[in-house]
C-alpha cells in the first residue's frame, strides 16, 4: 500500500482525472498493459486516441502534480492500493471492470479477508431492520467481514450492527473518502474506523456522490465479496442491481423472503421467484453455503421469575403494549417498568417504538 | 395650603412609599405634576378633575402643584389618582379632618368618581405592612385580594365620595379577613388524574417527576394525550401552602391576571405559552420589566407544547431560571428579581411529521430532518430534564381494565409521603427535593450497590445510553426509591429509572 513506484504514480494519477469513464480506464489498460507506456512519447498518440484530448491533458497535469497529491493523501491518512499491490482484494481482481486503484482509510488488511455484502432498501421496515441486524451479527461472529455501501437504510443498519459489536466492516463510498454522504452518517463514519473497519472508494478525495457513481460502487461491493445478502429490497432498489451484478460475477446470492403485501419486499420476493435457490431463512443457510462454520454464542443463562416468565410467554408470538402487559401481569406500572427494563438489558425483549414490546 | 398623602408604588414585587404632596397657590389656574410621572400617571389630572366634579366636589381654580416624592424614580400607572384627589381636597380644605394622614391610599379614578381596580395590591400591601403601615384605603374591587392579609385594617371603597365621607368621620366597615382554607375548598382544578385512561407509563413517570421535582419531556405523536396528561400534573402536586399561594398571588397580581373575585391563587399555576412566544414574554421584560411566563408558573407547571418549535433563543433563556429558580430582569431604568420555581413539562413529536417510530403510520421525514428536529433541543437544556417518556396514541377501550384509574388524591398522598422523606433527608443540606441535588449530594445519598452498578453498566452497553445521563438516572432512581419507601437505591429502582431515558433510547439506535 501507499507505494510510490513509477507505475503506482501513473495509475493513481489516471484515477485522479475527473469524470473519466470506467470504459476508458479499462481500454487504456487493455491497449497498453504497462502503465509506464501511458506517459512515454512513443505511445502519446495511442493514449490520446483512447482517452481523448481533454482527458489526456488532464491526466498529464495530474501526473506532474502526483507527488504533492500523494503527500496530501498521506497527511489525511488516506492510503491507495493499486491492482499491482498484494493488498488488492483478490476476488475484486477477477471481475472484468475492476477498479485500478482503491483509496482506503482504516484497516487495509480487511480487503483480503473473507467478505460478504449486505445491501438493501433505503427505507427498511422493522422486519427488514431486524433481519439485517441479526444476520449481520451472525456473519461477523462467524469471522466474515461485512461489506456495504454506507447508504441510508439497510446499509447503515448493517454497518451499525458491526460497529456495536466492535467487528470490522467495510463501507464502499460512492464519493471521495472525505465526503461523508449521507451527512447524518458522520458518527457512523468515525465509529467504523474506530472499531477496526475500513472505508474505501475508487474516487479521489473531494469527488461528489454523483448519480452514476452508485451503480459503479455496487460492482465493488459485490466484487469484494463471496456472496451478497439482501434482507429487503424494493422493485426499484439499487440493491437489485447489486444482486444481478453478483450473479454475473459468479457470486452467491442470499435473499430473505418478505411479506407479499409489503412494497419494501417486492424486489426480494421477485428475485426469489426468478432464483428460488437464493432463498435463505436463517444465517446458518448463508454460512453453510459459503462453507463458513457458524459460531455458537455463549448464551448467558438468565433466571426468570414468575412474572418475567409470564411476560416472555405473552410476547411469544406478538408485540404487546405496556397496557396489555399490565393487564396480563397485574403489576403496578412501576414494577412492570422495572421488569421490562431488566428483560431488555438482558437482551430478551426489546421496545419497538411507542410503548410496544416484543421478544428480541 | 399643602397636603401630604401616603401612597405606595411597586418596583417588581417590592413596594415602596410614595408621598403625594399637593400644594395650592394663588395665581392663574393651572396644574403641574412633577416627580418623573409616566404618561398614564400624568393623565391623572383629567380623571381627578372629572371625578371630583361628578362627585359633587369642587376642583380648586388655582395654581396646583403635585409632587410624587421621591422625585427621581419613575412612577408608572394610575394608582395615584386617589391620593392626588384626596390631597387636593385636603389642601383646598374640603376635607378638614387630619384622619387621611393615617392611611396609605391607593386607587384609580373613573370620570364618574368610581374607584377602579389596581394591579399589584397584594405585594403593595405586604410591603407597606413590612414598613409599619397598617391602615389602607383601596378600591372595592381589590377587597378580596387584601382580605387574605392579616394584621391590617383595610377600607375598600366604591366611590370617591365614600372616601371623602369616611375621612370626614363617617363610619365604614373594614374588609373582613377571608380564610385561605375555605377558599381553596371551593376552587378545584376541573381535571383529575383518573380522567386519563391508560397511559400507565406516562402517569407513573409524572408521579415520579412531581415527587422529586424533576422536569419531564414527553415524546409522542399528535393526539396522544400529552397536553391532557400535563394538565393533570398540578392536581397531583402537594397542596399549596398559604405562603406559596401568596408568592404566586403577588406575581399574578402584578401581571394583572389575578381573578379579583377570588383574590388569591388557590391552585398551582399551569402556564402554556404558545411556541411563537418571545424571550421577554417567557422570562419577563418589556420596558416595565413585567414578570414572564416562567414567573407566572412559579410554584406550578410551565408546559411547553411542541418544544422544538420554540425559538432557540427562547429555549436557551430557560436555562438560568431552571437552574437558579429565580430570574433577574434587567432593563435600562431598573433591575427586577422574580421567583421562577416551576416544574417544566415539555412535549414534542418524534419527528416533524409525527410518525417516526410508529407501528401503524409511515414516517415521511428524512433522517437529516429528524436529526435537525431533535437537535433543536440543546444538550445543556436536556441536561435539566430528568425524565423523558414516550406517549403513544392507542384505543384504550380494548385494554380497559376492571379497576378504575387512581384519583389525583390517591397519587398525591403517595407523593406527600415521599416528599416528607426528602425533606427529612435534606434538612441540613439547604435543598428540598431530589431534583435539586448537586454532585456532593449524589455521592452522599445516591450510592449504588454492586447490583445497581452492574445493571447500569450493562444498560450503557446494551442500550446505547449517553454517559451524560448518569446523574439524571441516579436522581430519578433516588426518587423511585423514596416512593418505594426504601432507604437505599436498589437495582430495581435503577432499572425503572433507565426506562425513563426515552430520547436517548429512541434516537441513539
Amino acid at each position: 500500500m501507499n507505494k510510490k513506484t513509477p507505475e503506482a504514480k501513473i495509475i493513481v494519477a489516471l484515477t485522479q482525472v475527473e469524470e473519466l469513464s470506467l470504459k476508458k480506464k479499462r481500454d487504456i489498460l487493455s491497449v497498453l498493459p504497462n502503465p509506464t507506456d501511458w506517459i512515454s512519447e512513443k505511445h502519446s498518440k495511442t493514449v490520446e486516441k483512447v482517452l481523448g484530448d481533454k482527458h489526456k491533458t488532464e491526466f498529464l497535469t495530474k501526473y506532474s502534480l502526483i507527488d504533492s497529491t500523494m503527500e496530501e493523501m498521506e497527511r489525511k491518512e488516506v492510503g491507495w492500493v493499486t491492482y499491482y499491490d498484494e493488498e488488492y482484494p483478490p476476488l475484486l481482481r477477477e471481475i472484468h471492470d475492476f477498479p485500478l486503484v482503491l483509496y482506503v482509510k482504516g484497516n487495509v488488511s480487511l480487503l483480503t479477508s473473507d467478505c460478504i455484502a449486505v445491501v438493501g432498501t433505503r427505507t427498511p421496515t422493522r422486519y427488514g431492520q431486524k433481519v439485517c441486524d441479526s444476520f449481520t451479527h451472525d456473519f461477523s461472529r462467524a469471522g466474515l467481514t461485512v461489506v456495504s455501501g454506507f447508504a441510508r437504510g439497510v446499509d447503515s443498519v448493517a454497518h451499525k450492527a458491526c460497529v456495536t459489536t466492535d467487528s470490522p466492516t467495510i463501507a464502499v463510498f460512492a464519493a471521495g473518502l472525505d465526503v461523508c454522504y449521507p451527512a447524518e452518517n458522520r458518527g457512523l463514519y468515525e465509529s467504523i474506523l474506530s472499531s477496526g473497519g475500513a472505508v474505501i472508494s475508487e474516487y479521489p478525495l473531494g469527488t461528489k456522490p454523483l448519480q452514476y457513481h452508485f451503480p459503479e460502487r455496487n460492482r465493488i461491493i459485490s466484487g469484494l465479496s463471496r456472496g451478497v445478502f439482501l434482507p429487503e429490497a424494493t422493485l426499484k432498489s439499487g440493491s437489485l442491481i447489486t444482486a444481478r451484478l453478483a450473479v454475473e460475477q459468479g457470486k452467491e446470492l442470499f435473499v430473505v423472503p418478505g411479506n407479499i403485501n409489503s412494497p419494501e419486499s417486492e424486489g426480494t420476493n421477485k428475485l426469489l421467484q426468478e432464483m428460488p435457490h437464493a432463498l435463505v431463512i436463517e444465517s446458518e443457510d448463508v454460512l453453510s453455503r459459503l462453507g463458513v462454520r457458524a459460531v455458537s454464542v455463549d448464551t448467558e443463562v438468565v433466571e426468570l421469575n414468575i412474572c418475567e416468565t409470564l411476560i416472555v410467554e405473552a410476547l411469544h408470538d406478538k408485540e404487546l403494549h405496556f397496557e396489555e402487559l399490565l393487564e396480563i401481569t397485574s403489576l403496578s406500572a412501576g414494577e412492570l417498568s422495572t421488569m421490562l427494563m431488566n428483560l431488555e438489558i438482558n437482551g430478551i425483549i426489546e421496545q419497538t417504538g411507542g410503548n410496544f414490546y416484543s421478544l428480541s | 395650603m399643602l397636603a401630604k398623602v401616603k401612597s405606595y408604588a411597586l418596583d417588581g414585587l417590592q413596594g415602596y412609599a410614595i408621598d403625594t404632596e399637593v400644594d395650592i397657590n394663588s395665581g392663574l389656574p393651572g396644574y403641574e405634576l412633577v416627580g418623573l410621572a409616566s404618561t398614564a400617571t400624568k393623565e391623572s389630572k383629567e380623571r381627578v378633575r372629572s371625578a371630583m366634579k361628578n362627585s359633587g366636589l369642587l376642583y380648586p381654580m388655582k395654581r396646583v402643584t403635585v409632587n410624587l416624592a421621591p422625585a427621581d424614580t419613575k412612577k408608572e400607572g394610575s394608582a395615584f389618582d386617589l391620593p392626588i384627589a384626596i390631597g387636593l381636597l385636603a389642601a383646598s380644605e374640603q376635607i378638614v379632618s387630619k384622619k387621611y394622614k393615617d392611611y396609605v391610599i391607593i386607587g384609580e379614578l373613573g370620570l364618574d368618581g368610581r374607584l377602579r381596580h389596581v394591579n399589584g395590591i397584594m405585594p403593595l400591601l405586604l410591603s407597606a405592612l413590612q414598613n409599619g403601615e397598617s391602615k389602607f384605603i383601596i378600591p372595592a374591587s381589590n377587597a378580596k385580594e387584601a382580605s387574605f392579609i392579616e394584621g391590617i385594617e383595610v377600607y375598600a371603597m366604591e366611590r370617591l365620595r365614600d372616601v371623602v365621607d369616611f375621612l370626614s368621620g363617617v363610619e365604614y366597615k373594614p374588609v373582613e379577613t377571608s380564610s385561605f382554607a375555605s377558599t381553596c375548598a371551593n376552587h378545584g382544578y376541573g381535571v383529575d388524574f383518573s380522567d386519563v385512561k391508560g397511559q400507565s407509563v406516562a402517569k407513573r413517570a409524572l408521579e415520579i417527576a412531581v415527587c422529586g421535582g424533576h422536569n419531564v419531556l414527553m415524546i409522542g405523536p399528535p393526539g396522544a394525550g400529552k397536553t391532557m396528561l400535563a394538565k393533570c400534573v398540578p392536581t397531583i402536586m402537594p397542596d399549596m401552602s398559604f405562603a406559596e399561594a401568596v408568592e404566586v398571588t403577588k406575581i399574578h397580581s402584578v401581571a394583572g391576571i389575578l381573578d379579583a373575585g377570588v383574590g388569591i391563587v388557590t391552585t398551582r399555576p399551569f402556564r402554556t405559552p404558545h411556541h411563537t412566544t418571545t424571550v421577554p414574554t417567557l422570562v419577563g421584560g418589556g420596558n416595565k420589566a413585567t414578570p414572564g411566563e416562567v414567573s407566572l408558573a412559579h410554584n406550578g407547571v410551565l408546559f411547553l407544547d411542541e418544544m422544538p418549535e420554540y425559538s432557540r433563543r427562547a429555549l436557551e433563556t430557560l436555562r438560568q431560571p431552571l437552574e437558579d429558580r429565580h430570574v433577574t430582569v434587567a432593563r435600562v431604568a431598573r433591575s427586577v428579581d422574580y421567583p421562577s420555581n416551576f416544574m417544566l413539562i415539555a412535549s414534542m413529536n418524534p419527528c416533524p411529521c409525527g410518525n417516526y417510530g410508529s407501528r401503524t403510520q409511515v414516517c415521511k421525514c428524512t433522517p437529516s430532518q429528524i436529526h435537525n428536529y431533535v437537535s433543536k433541543l440543546s444538550g445543556p437544556l436536556l441536561d435539566r430534564i430528568d425524565l423523558q417518556i414516550e406517549v403513544d396514541s392507542i384505543q384504550y377501550d380494548e385494554f380497559r381494565g376492571k379497576e378504575k384509574p387512581e384519583t389525583s388524591a390517591e397519587v398525591k398522598a403517595r407523593i406527600n409521603r415521599a416528599r416528607a422523606v426528602q425533606a427529612e433527608r435534606f434538612k441540613d443540606d439547604g435543598i428540598r427535593i431530589n431534583a435539586e441535588m448537586e454532585s456532593a449530594h449524589l455521592e452522599k445519598y445516591c450510592a449504588l450497590d454492586e447490583h445497581g452498578e452492574r445493571l447500569l453498566q450493562k444498560a450503557f452497553d446494551r442500550l446505547n445510553l449517553s454517559a451524560r445521563g448518569t446523574t439524571r438516572i441516579l436522581k430519578v432512581a433516588r426518587t423511585i426509591a423514596d416512593l418505594d419507601g426504601s432507604v437505599n437505591i436498589e437495582s430495581k429502582h435503577v432499572a425503572e429509572a433507565i426506562q425513563y431515558r426515552g430520547l436517548d433510547r429512541k434516537y441513539n439506535r
